[in-house]
């Protein structure tokens, strides 16, 4: 300080310092604001790209019940259309004026495909509620699928309730059923998987749901990829479903390699 | 000329020392409410400006130790409001931690340096120093701090905010102004110098504060603890089944 002293003199040491320190100050409070700004900007465009997904979501969420829809109109119109105007055919205005014996045998007939109509409408409703779920529950539903799943032969499937004595609410069951039969259906449509066994257990206020198997899976990266991407509708599902449950789902392998791991975390709400 | 001159410094110092109720004005016409303690911590600190300005400048022409003791106390005072301002406002962190040893071994340093380096003579150069880079420090501690654990709410339109800029600025421009006061005491130049900075930078300080004092109150960013359980995957894998291998 004191060398600085006797060659600039008291004065420029004093000014030259005193302005060097302001500048100083002004120069990081002018960093603090413009990064702040920055950090602004960055969190609007992560809320645009976020309502952006929103946004797909919603789109994939209605064009899958549009899909299903149709399905449904598919199926209606394929299926129970045609068996109904057979019947109807059999139950024509002439039929009175036939023998009794040709006139049984068309009753018979009708009757028949009125049952194979019955049928079918129950298939169909069915598939839209799972008779079991509503009636006894998410774990006996599952159980009755993986059953299903099992009969084929192709692959072994197993599921298993570790703490199931307060249940989910029934809204929460519907959709959890819904996201484990997405899953299911994907595992066994790309996976080529020898076996598939669900676990379920409860920590806390949530409810964790785990499938394993042991196919081609895919990673969080990956799921995050498809859920941006225009394909993968199952998987946009399987997320709206989980925003709805404001739950979290989580794709891994384990260590080993060996199999694939879905975890699925579920709040409680109180069963009504 | 030098009449002028003498009068324009006279003009500056009123200024200056009218200046100091400035923040108080603006604290009435729009804080009156406010019961935060980082506000409550700056009106005291206002108060003990005025109240100090008031009574350097009865006492400066009249007693001259007493004014010195104005002095002393106003260093330890004036950091020590700082200090508690500080760990009022900024986020849960090491540094909140440190404060309070920091500011304990400030005084007691302090009045070592008074009772045995200074001796009272003066102007205490060392003392003034040290507390301009802890109280830059604290300031630099705190911007860092809320840019690293800041949320979407622009802090640059934040009371504590400003109140950290200003005593920023106030201390910087200051820095230089003090660490040569005491060897400098006898330098006529010097002193005339001294007066303008530190009027200037007063200035500075008491319409920066009643900027800050049109602000808005923010509540510290508070650490998100993370409830997710550490899940095992042996909490899920049922012991009858067998993976294959």
């Amino acid at each position: 300080m004191s060398f600085l002293q006797s060659t600039l003199g008291v004065s420029s040491v004093l000014i030259l310092g005193t302005l060097g320190m302001f500048f100083m100050a002004i120069t990081l409070v002018s960093i603090v604001v413009f990064h702040q700004r920055r950090v602004i900007r960055f969190n609007k465009q992560i809320q645009k790209m976020e309502e952006e997904r929103q946004q797909m979501l919603l789109r994939a969420s209605i064009q899958f019940q549009e899909e299903e829809r149709q399905r449904i109109a598919a199926d209606l119109h394929d299926d129970a259309g045609p068996l109904l105007a057979t019947a109807r055919l059999y139950l024509n205005e002439n039929l009175i004026h036939q023998e009794p014996a040709t006139q049984l045998q068309a009753i018979f007939s009708a009757k028949q495909i009125i049952d194979d109509s019955i049928q079918l409408i129950r298939n169909i409703s069915h598939s839209l509620m799972p008779p079991t779920l509503k009636n006894f529950g998410l774990e006996a539903a599952i159980k009755d699928q993986f059953e299903k799943i099992n009969a084929s032969g192709s692959i072994n499937a197993s599921a298993r309730f570790h703490d199931n004595r307060q249940r989910l609410s029934d809204e929460q069951e519907l959709l959890v059923f819904r996201v484990i039969q997405e899953l299911v259906t994907n595992i066994l449509k790309h996976s080529s998987a020898g076996f598939i066994h669900l676990t379920q257990n409860a920590q806390g206020n949530s409810v964790f749901f785990r499938v394993h198997h042991d196919g081609r899976g895919i990673l969080q990266q990956d799921f995050e990829k498809m859920e941006h991407g225009s394909t993968g509708l199952g998987l946009k599902n399987i997320q709206s479903r989980i925003r709805v449950l404001k739950g979290k789902i989580t794709f891994e392998i384990d260590n080993t390699h060996t199999y694939y791991k879905v975890t699925i975390e579920v709040p409680r709400l109180p069963y009504k | 000329m030098k009449e002028n001159i003498t009068a324009i410094l006279k003009y500056l110092l009123y200024t200056g020392i009218f200046s100091t109720t400035l923040p108080l004005v603006f604290y009435l016409l729009f804080k009156k409410n406010s019961k935060e303690k980082s506000l409550r911590v700056i009106l005291f600190y206002i108060l003990y400006c005025i109240f100090n300005e008031a009574l350097s400048f009865y006492l400066q022409s009249i007693h001259s130790e007493t004014f010195l003791i104005l002095l002393y106390s106003f260093t330890i005072l004036e950091f020590s409001f700082f200090s508690l301002f500080i760990f009022v406002i900024i986020p849960d962190s090491v540094v909140k931690q440190i404060i309070p040893y920091l500011w304990l071994s400030f005084i007691i340093f302090y009045f070592i340096d008074l009772v045995f380096v200074n001796k009272g003579r003066g102007f205490d150069s060392i003392a003034m120093g040290i507390e301009c880079i802890l109280v830059l420090s604290m300031c630099i501690s705190y911007l860092f701090l809320i840019l690293r654990k800041s949320n979407n709410l622009f802090i640059y339109s934040t009371f504590e905010f400003w109140v950290v800029i200003t005593f920023l600025i106030y201390f910087s421009g200051t820095f230089f102004l003090y660490i040569l006061a005491e060897s400098m005491r006898d330098n006529l130049a010097f002193r005339k110098q001294y007066f303008i900075i530190n009027i200037s930078f007063n200035l500075l300080k008491n319409l920066l504060l009643s900027i800050a004092m049109t602000m808005k109150l923010s509540n510290t960013v508070k650490q998100q603890k993370n409830t997710l359980p550490d899940l095992d995957d042996d909490f899920f894998i049922s012991e009858n089944v067998n993976f294959p291998n």
